[in-house]
């Protein structure tokens, strides 16, 4: 058989299939101001990539993450960010970090209305295993140029989590879309 | 109209999503501020 494209009517072996490194585990829109994806980390994978696409928010806002145990987010003073960023006409390193933080920050500062829709990729470490947990992500947005963000959460709490929370500000709804795959080990 | 915000729950088991209004204490822990890029800081 030639991996990885097969052919009508092949049998997929338990080879094949053991080969496939990601598989999608949760998909489903942002919307409200506050989005839950439950049951998305299990022990089945250490680590995920989450894909967040066509983005937007109602008023100027950015977007957040919290873990989840359950349904409930983690809101210890146990997130810590950094990212970097450039916009196009400024042409600089920008750089921002929080520390403490209840919240940690995915980089996605949106655009407002649907002209030009942010996007995203966050790959985050271990946050099923009883360790700490890491996500970096780089984002792509229009706040008021065309402009990148690069950076990291980490979670400082030795914790399983099998859920991501994204969030807003009060003020703002969110939409777009979120896939999350798991890498196999 | 009901403006007060919401949360939306996806299951990965397959359960249907759901949304609900937040609670006060749910409101109050929403992040308010808004992370601006900052000017360029020239390298030394």
């Amino acid at each position: 058989m030639t991996f990885p494209s097969f052919g009508a009517g092949e049998v997929l072996t338990a080879t094949d299939m053991n080969a496939v490194g990601l598989w999608k585990v949760a998909s489903g829109s942002l919307s409200s101001t506050s989005t839950n994806f439950v049951g998305c980390f299990t022990t089945d994978y250490d680590n995920y990539l989450i894909v967040l696409d066509k983005v937007d928010v109602s008023s100027a806002a950015d977007i957040y993450i919290r873990f989840l145990n359950g349904s409930t987010p983690d809101i210890g003073a146990n997130y810590f960010w950094a990212y970097v960023g450039y916009t196009i006409s400024a042409g600089g390193v920008n750089s921002n970090a929080g520390t403490g933080q209840t919240i940690g920050f995915t980089g996605i500062t949106s655009s407002v209305g649907a002209e030009i829709l942010s996007s995203a990729t966050m790959t985050c470490y271990s946050p099923k295993l009883v360790q700490r947990t890491f996500i970096s992500s780089s984002a792509l947005s229009y706040p008021t140029q065309f402009a990148v963000r690069n950076g990291m959460t980490h979670n400082n709490s030795s914790t399983s989590y099998d859920g991501i929370q994204f969030l807003t500000s009060s003020a703002a709804t969110m939409s777009g879309g979120v896939t999350i795959y798991g890498y196999r080990k | 109209m009901n403006d007060k915000p919401q949360i939306t729950t996806h299951y990965a088991d397959g359960r249907e999503s759901e949304t609900r209004d937040m609670t006060e204490e749910e409101i109050a822990l929403l992040p308010t501020t808004l992370s601006d890029y900052e000017a360029p800081v020239a390298n030394s």
